[in-house]
């Protein structure tokens, strides 16, 4: 019995002192990121962490902010899972004490987390990755905000995409979840706008060994062309192969997901001259070459993965909010984030630190030419966004045209 | 085998080495597992968690079979297979991974020892 | 970093610790008394948390509902649609082997979050439900989580107590004996099957108000949120830690678990940033070594089964 109790003591010290050991920190400017970097999004994690490591780095190399301190980043790992994610966010403004969040990047966890933490707790979200519509309408106190634009926007880029290879017919498969169903909805309602047919919508389950029911499904009243929404690693890569396997379909039209290299990989003949689309950056300024030119000197080569630029944005917005408003308190940085931000304002490059600090001391607002182009958001917190078309040229990828909304 | 899966210390007793019975068990079905991975990945594509992917289907298709029985392994999969493939004509493609648990559960139900095993 | 940030993350903290608690205790009742192999608390989580949501959020085009009742009817709602579910699940499958109940169950959960992913008009779908609303939100202000964990420390109180009162009495005596070998039970002339449903129905119940809490505390919902490992699998790890068949210690093995969990990250933290990545491996590497030396050094878990003597029992000595 009393070894018992010292045991259970041990454990309850043991906690307390992992507790209390984040506690102790020198005088430092703090933004909390909210990364995957175990559970399903683990692979997309590690970079768009590597992204708001470099933003830190730019500013910290440039004085700092607010007066010289040292801007420190905070991460917990989300595990891609809603609860792990609450509490990490929790344990950010709670226990360090941060009023400005970069994350979360699935939407099923940004919003459980805005709800439950961000808003109550007055504290600023920016996500570089949640599309779902579903943030747009989010009763948030104007605390959160997001780096990309929603889904419904590449659903009509990719609907008149459709149309403009002049296919009648359209079969879709998307992959069953909000980003899925978001983008099919879109994708539909602007086709059936053009005057086009959707023939079949069909949802998969990621992760199973065979897609051919669906696809015999899809393909059964003889569609001009598929278009798959899906990610390389869910299944995608399986349907497109049991797709070209079987016959079912030659002609694709792909989304951001499936924008990487591995899909064509063995089948670069059969996938040759197919489009897509992607969210991208708004032309003007060259913040996405200035970005992939600075994180290859840092981490090695750029991996053509999404939302790293836009965790990059998201952390320079709140260090650009932080320095306008003097303060580190969620209020003031929230209201700081459309007051230093311009369409017109002066224009200051994601390398330039210094000058945007002398910018906001001059009073003046400012044009970030972020790393996914011009940062604006609109009056829900939503970025203004450009979503590009890119095609497979020789087994490559290739960006073809930008569409701007 | 057989023996040792009935009742291990009755197994021991009578001479047979069961720790080598354990090994060479494992290593059968490590083997015919990993064919099946190789075959697996020919079709869709090499990922890490595709074993994981294909742990509750196949759960199914043992109990339908019957456990203890590898004909009726066998069958339970073709069953498994062919009938979530089929399915997609009469229900919508998303509940595909639903009908390896129905047919599970009715099998529990009716037939607890699966379509080839002997009564339990 | 203030003692008042501290405090407030430990309530929050506390609350998450809770909910994990409540599904504790009624897997406790299932695994711990009555030997059931539920390995599907997903879906009676998700079924609870889905049902309590739709009853009390304000009406809704994007689903069923809402119907804007209080949140005590919502409570309850939750444990009645997951005892109802738990029956219907129960009468087919009771009767089997303790592993194929396990199958059955983890089949059930699957297919739940099936139909919650595909049905729309009741779910809303994918896209889940938001704006779930908070009981008395706006009397406390910044003091919320308090209310909240006092709520959550109240349903446990009540389940803590009914459960203890329960397997005191000759019903939860009968349950353990099934447990132990149920032929003798059977030939003592008792209903088995009724027995084993009624303690299946009553965890279902428990799990049900478990996840509405969790729903009002989160204010949002989606089929992400009810996967296996989060929840069912670490339910399962908190009854091992804290010992089956000992209520105290279900409650204990919620709270050190979930500490583990989420302090681990405490002590990855401190490592340099250039490490984060491999820091998040490690700290789910730390989650399995704590647990390994729990269970090596006491593998009966940190409270083994809790001597129980109803006062019958203890007359007829």
């Amino acid at each position: 019995m009393f070894k018992k109790k010292i045991f259970i003591t041990m454990l309850v010290m043991l906690f307390l002192s992992l507790t209390v050991s984040g506690v102790f920190a020198q005088e430092t400017v703090k933004i909390g990121t909210l990364m995957p970097l175990t559970g399903g999004l683990a692979s997309y994690g590690q970079f768009t962490r590597n992204g708001t490591l470099l933003a830190q780095k730019i500013i910290n190399e440039q004085g700092g902010l607010l007066g010289g301190k040292e801007l420190e980043l905070v991460n917990v790992d989300t595990q891609t899972n809603p609860q792990a994610g609450v509490d990490g966010a929790q344990k950010l403004v709670s226990v360090n004490g941060i009023n400005a969040i970069v994350g979360a990047l699935s939407s099923g966890v940004t919003i459980p987390v805005a709800e439950s933490v961000a808003v109550p707790g007055e504290t600023v979200l920016i996500s570089p990755s949640s599309t779902s519509p579903v943030l747009t309408t989010l009763e948030d106190n104007g605390y959160v905000f997001r780096t990309v634009p929603s889904d419904s926007l590449q659903g009509v880029v990719a609907g008149n995409l459709a149309a403009d290879l002049n296919n009648d017919k359209l079969a879709i498969i998307y992959v069953n979840n909000d980003y899925g169903q978001g983008l099919n909805d879109a994708v539909i309602e602007q086709f059936e706008k053009r005057g086009g047919e959707v023939t079949a919508s069909i949802a998969f389950e990621p992760n199973k060994v065979s897609y051919r029911s669906e696809l015999m499904e899809a393909a059964s009243e003889n569609p001009d062309a598929l278009l798959l929404i899906a990610y390389t690693d869910d299944g995608g890569i399986t349907i497109i192969r049991q797709a070209l396997e079987n016959g079912y379909f030659n002609k694709f039209i792909f989304t951001d997901g499936l924008k990487a290299p591995e899909i064509t990989e063995g089948v670069e003949q059969y996938l040759e001259g197919m489009y897509g689309t992607a969210p991208t950056s708004m032309p003007g300024g060259n913040g996405p070459e200035l970005f992939t030119e600075l994180y290859e000197e840092e981490f090695g080569e750029i991996p053509p993965k999404p939302y790293i630029d836009t965790s990059f944005d998201a952390t320079f917005v709140l260090a650009l909010a932080i320095e306008k408003a003097g303060s580190t308190e969620g209020p003031a940085i929230r209201d700081a984030i459309n007051e230093v931000l311009a369409e017109d304002g002066m224009v200051v490059n994601i390398n330039e630190w210094n000058k945007a600090k002398d910018l906001i001391a001059a009073g003046e607002k400012i044009r970030y030419e972020g790393a996914s182009g011009p940062v604006i958001f609109n009056d829900v917190g939503d970025s203004m966004g450009a979503i590009g078309i890119w095609k497979i040229e020789d087994g490559d990828i290739v960006n073809e045209s930008v569409e701007i909304q | 085998m057989r023996a040792m899966a009935d009742n291990i210390d009755l197994a021991q007793i009578t001479g047979i080495n069961t720790e080598r019975v354990i090994i060479w068990t494992w290593a059968m079905s490590g083997v015919l597992t990993a064919a099946a991975g190789i075959l697996l990945a020919f079709d869709t594509h090499l990922t890490p968690v595709m074993g994981w992917n294909l742990l509750l289907p196949l759960f199914a298709a043992v109990i339908l079979g019957g456990i203890g029985s590898p004909y009726g392994a066998m069958f339970g999969g073709l069953v498994i297979g062919i009938s979530q493939e089929m399915s997609t004509l009469i229900i919508s493609a998303a509940y595909k991974p639903a009908v390896a648990f129905t047919i599970m559960i009715l099998m529990l139900i009716i037939r607890p020892s699966g379509l080839m095993g002997k009564k339990v | 970093m203030t003692l008042a940030g501290i405090f407030s993350y430990l309530v929050f903290f506390l609350i998450f610790v809770g909910i994990y608690a409540i599904m504790t205790l009624a897997l406790n009742i299932q695994r711990g008394f009555a030997g059931l192999f539920n390995i599907g608390i997903a879906g009676f989580w998700a079924v609870g948390a889905y049902t309590s949501a739709i009853m009390t959020k304000a009406p809704s085009p994007d689903h069923l509902g809402g119907f804007g009742m209080p949140f005590v009817i919502g409570l309850l709602a939750a444990g009645i649609v997951a005892s109802i579910l738990a029956l219907v699940v129960g009468i087919p499958t009771i009767r089997l082997r303790e592993d194929y109940l396990g199958i059955a169950t983890i089949g059930i959960a699957e297919i739940i979050r099936l139909v919650i992913k595909n049905e729309a008009w009741l779910s809303n779908g994918v896209r889940g439900i938001s704006a779930i609303p908070k009981p008395l939100a706006g009397v406390f202000g910044s003091n919320y989580n308090l209310f909240f964990l006092l709520i959550v420390i109240i349903v446990i109180a009540i389940f803590y107590y009914l459960s203890e009162k329960g397997i005191n009495s000759p019903w939860g005596r009968v349950l353990r004996a099934i447990r132990e070998d149920e032929e003798v039970v059977k030939a003592a002339g008792k209903n088995v099957v009724r027995y084993r449903m009624e303690a299946f129905i009553l965890g279902a119940f428990m799990m049900g108000v478990g996840g509405a809490l969790y729903a009002h505390f989160t204010s949002f919902i989606s089929p992400e949120a009810f996967r296996p490992m989060q929840a069912t699998f670490l339910v399962w790890i908190m009854l091992i830690i804290g010992g089956s068949a000992n209520n105290f210690g279900s409650i204990i093995g919620a709270f050190l678990t979930w500490g583990i969990w989420t302090g681990t990250e405490f002590l990855t933290g401190m490592l340099p940033a250039a490490y984060t990545t491999q820091a998040a491996a490690v700290r789910v590497i730390l989650i399995g070594i704590f647990l390994e030396v729990i269970l090596l050094s006491r593998p009966q878990g940190l409270f083994g089964e809790k001597k129980y003597s109803s006062k019958s029992t203890a007359n007829s000595k």
